[in-house]
């Protein structure tokens, strides 16, 4: 009854009940948080619009690292069509971050319509926010990730794009939400 | 072959085995009663202060009464009658079939073959750490860019955790979804190489669930055992003894 075995099992049970109990109340506190995040996203330039050829050399000037070209895994169709625009992001995401906050991970998607696929979404950009001081952000980037089509469909298409972010907390529940801002279009004619 | 959501006519028959095993359990345990159990459990119904805490607390401490160090369960070792440990082994058979049933409700709640996973590599820092257990939930819902989703890769036993960049929806009805994904959030380079050879896209028979929520450092568990199976070993053989040298 009172031997060290008994103790510390009792605390070792007791223990782990508690702290499952607050991290339970952790991620329930976060829904009583209703977060009004605003963005705007300025496009301020088409730096490229190309047809990929069927080669290796677009591609390479293209990649943001230099182990591997990514050519030799995923062949890219002859016929895909890729865009490198420059963009301005201003967001205020603070109302986002409660005290059960890890991070917020923040990305910008364009998302549009072809014949052959109902939903296109693809990721241009993202950034991982890791305290409230740094939520409130503005920055001017090409695009991080290839904006290609798996055909030729971009010439003078109209596409949305999405600021979306995913709030990843210390325990318990993650929620992800986006702002979909509509009216881009992309050039007519390839450059 | 699309991989359909665990359906509920299971939920049924998983609770059908569970009611079957409870009740042959305790009839069996009404048939071998020995009478020194009887005195064991009268003599806790004299202390309502136990009630008052969990269920398992009072049944720890109604096994740990008379546990000592080894001298102790030596001498209960020696002690043991055929009764006692059909007994104890149809207690713990009880444990473990409900534990199992538990675990099966929770594969047909979340629609997934394995409802938590535990974070083997730093990929996805700072938001996942190496040691988080991450809870998965998987539904018609088609998955979008920006969901965390753990997939299997043909060939692979160790299903990885990533995040989704791109997402292509060939067809107009829903589920005809191919994405790629992203090598963790501490990467820049989409997850391709990862894939079975001449594999470009995942479709929704390899995604196991999307992570919907986290627990940290749980994981260690099962990380440290995984890693020294030695520790498992010894684990199941304590857990064995105690259960078979308890006054319960």
């Amino acid at each position: 009854m009172h031997s060290f075995g008994f103790r510390a099992n009792a605390v070792l049970t007791f223990g782990i009940t508690i702290l499952a109990l607050i991290c339970a109340m952790a991620s329930i506190s976060d829904n009583f948080n209703s977060p009004r995040p605003s963005s705007e996203i300025q496009i301020l330039n088409i730096n490229w619009f190309q047809k990929q050829p069927h080669g290796n050399d677009e591609i390479e000037d293209f990649q943001v690292w230099d182990v591997v070209p990514i050519c030799l895994f995923s062949p890219i169709d002859a016929t895909a069509a890729m865009v490198s625009l420059t963009m301005n992001i201003t967001a205020d995401l603070q109302s986002l971050f409660t005290w059960n906050t890890k991070q917020v991970f923040v990305f910008v998607a364009a998302e549009y319509e072809t014949p052959k696929n109902a939903l296109n979404q693809v990721s241009l950009w993202d950034a991982i926010i890791p305290a409230k001081e740094h939520a409130k952000f503005w920055v001017q980037t090409a695009n991080k990730y290839r904006f290609v089509d798996q055909g030729s469909n971009l010439r003078g298409k109209d596409f949305n794009l999405t600021l979306h972010w995913h709030v990843m907390p210390k325990t318990g529940k993650m929620f992800a939400n986006k702002l979909v801002i509509p009216g881009y279009r992309l050039p007519e004619e390839y450059r | 072959r699309v991989e359909t959501p665990l359906s509920e006519p299971r939920y049924l028959y998983y609770l059908l085995i569970f009611l079957c095993s409870q009740i042959l359990g305790q009839f069996l345990c009404l048939v071998l009663q020995v009478p020194q159990l009887n005195s064991t459990r009268e003599e806790t119904r004299q202390r309502p202060f136990f009630f008052a805490i969990s269920f398992y607390l009072r049944a720890q401490r109604q096994r740990e009464k008379r546990m000592g160090w080894v001298r102790k369960t030596v001498d209960s070792v020696k002690s043991l009658q055929v009764k006692q440990v059909l007994l104890r082994a149809i207690g713990l058979a009880m444990v473990f079939t409900s534990g199992l049933i538990l675990w099966k409700a929770l594969m047909c709640m979340t629609g997934t073959k394995s409802p938590v996973v535990v974070v083997v590599s730093g990929s996805m820092e700072p938001g996942f750490k190496r040691g988080d257990a991450l809870f998965l939930y998987k539904n018609k819902d088609p998955i979008r860019a920006g969901d965390i989703v753990v997939f299997n890769v043909k060939g692979q036993d160790v299903p990885i955790v990533h995040r989704v960049i791109e997402v292509r929806n060939a067809g107009f009805q829903q589920l005809h979804y191919c994405l790629v994904g992203k090598t963790g959030d501490a990467n820049d380079m989409d997850d391709r190489f990862l894939y079975a050879r001449g594999q470009l896209w995942l479709k929704p028979q390899h995604i196991m669930g999307r992570a919907v929520g986290l627990l940290p450092y749980v994981g260690w568990v099962t990380i440290v055992m995984t890693e020294k199976p030695v520790l498992q070993y010894i684990l199941v053989g304590a857990v064995g003894l105690l259960f078979l040298t308890s006054k319960d």
